[in-house]
């Protein structure tokens, strides 16, 4: 019996319940991710997704899960898009950050527990997808965004901007434009945040014209709800241009201010 | 002149989000920013009438200037 017949046999009004998906990738030695894609390839849901029928289309999910995306920078915002792609139900998520997790990433960095700490973010990500969501596929590359890892991040159809140094997003927004790779971009400092799309433009150098000088850099205090909220238009985003649906954010930004409770558009013309 | 001063993020801390301020003829952006007690390195975006100028552009009559941090954290 074909895939697609043994997942009609047991689903129930187009629900594949999530035990019964674990049983049959087992007893047809496929992989979750592809039988979950052959699920809604025939319309029928797997139970963990149940709940956005009303928001996509099967083709739609679908099209998530067959999606490969970069996150570059697993810290706060990088921790907090982790987990919602995985949620979601992005398939195949490139997770890049050479750093391990310290006592003081706790206030804000999803995937910092204690059990964590000291080991590589990158790791921590590996082990939380498998506890949420074991369909989705990661690719943990401990290390920074270098030429080394731009054939890796070239597979991505979004990258995701979750860097904490001017230098490397510069760095990272080039090779995003030479390959043609839309770069969400997201950045955090206590209550305040800014989000922005970069398609065509120079976004990511009309934010940062200068980069600081060693001396001048600070290490910037963040809470965890802007970490959040930012890092959610950011997913909101690379959702839109995954499904290509239109966003007004389209080589364009925002500012994010929590205290005043603001969100500005500035329509900005270079 | 009457310049409108809007400022974002952490720079209203202390200060105010927007203000209808005097400034002598020839005022600069950054004079408007350095007589804000706000660090020129600390300055990211600042913009005219909605359109991106420089530090050393010069502010005319009813110009509304708006002036955000770098904001690097991820």
């Amino acid at each position: 019996m074909s895939l697609a017949a043994r997942l009609r046999e047991k689903s129930q009004d187009n629900i594949l319940l999530f035990a019964d998906a674990l049983i049959l990738a087992e007893q047809c030695n496929v992989d979750l991710l592809k039988l979950e894609q052959t699920a809604l390839e025939n319309n029928i849901w797997p139970e963990r997704y149940q709940r956005h029928r009303d928001i996509f289309s099967p083709a739609q999910q679908h099209q998530l899960l067959v999606s490969i995306v970069a996150i570059v920078g697993c810290g706060g915002l990088g921790g907090q898009v982790f987990e919602e792609f995985i949620r979601l139900g992005v398939g195949r998520i490139i997770a890049i950050d050479p750093d391990c997790f310290a006592a003081h990433n706790l206030n804000r960095q999803l995937l910092c527990t204690v059990e964590e700490l000291g080991r590589f973010k990158v790791q921590a990500a590996v082990r939380r997808a498998r506890s949420v969501n074991p369909a989705v596929q990661v690719t943990p590359l401990a290390q920074s965004f270098s030429v080394d890892i731009h054939n890796e991040v070239r597979q991505a159809q979004v990258v995701i901007d979750c860097l904490d140094s001017v230098a490397d997003r510069h760095e990272l927004a080039e090779f995003c434009r030479s390959s043609r790779i839309p770069l969400v971009h997201g950045a955090v400092e206590k209550w305040f945040g800014q989000i922005g799309v970069q398609k065509k433009s120079n976004l990511i150098k009309n934010l940062y014209p200068q980069i600081p000088p060693q001396d001048k850099i600070t290490i910037p205090s963040v809470l965890s709800c802007t970490v959040a909220a930012v890092a959610s238009l950011q997913v909101a985003e690379t959702i839109k241009l995954l499904l290509h649906l239109d966003s007004p954010l389209r080589d364009n930004w925002k500012s994010v201010d929590l205290l005043n409770c603001e969100i500005e558009a500035l329509d900005a013309q270079p | 002149m009457q310049v409108t001063v809007k400022l974002f993020a952490f720079f209203r801390e202390g200060r105010f989000k927007v203000e209808e301020r005097e400034y002598p003829q020839a005022t600069t952006v950054s004079d408007v920013v350095e007589g804000l007690g706000i660090d020129l390195d600390k300055v990211g975006i600042t913009m005219i009438n909605s359109r991106h100028c420089k530090f050393e552009t010069l502010l005319q009559e009813g110009d509304n200037l708006a002036i955000f941090p770098v904001i690097g954290g991820g």
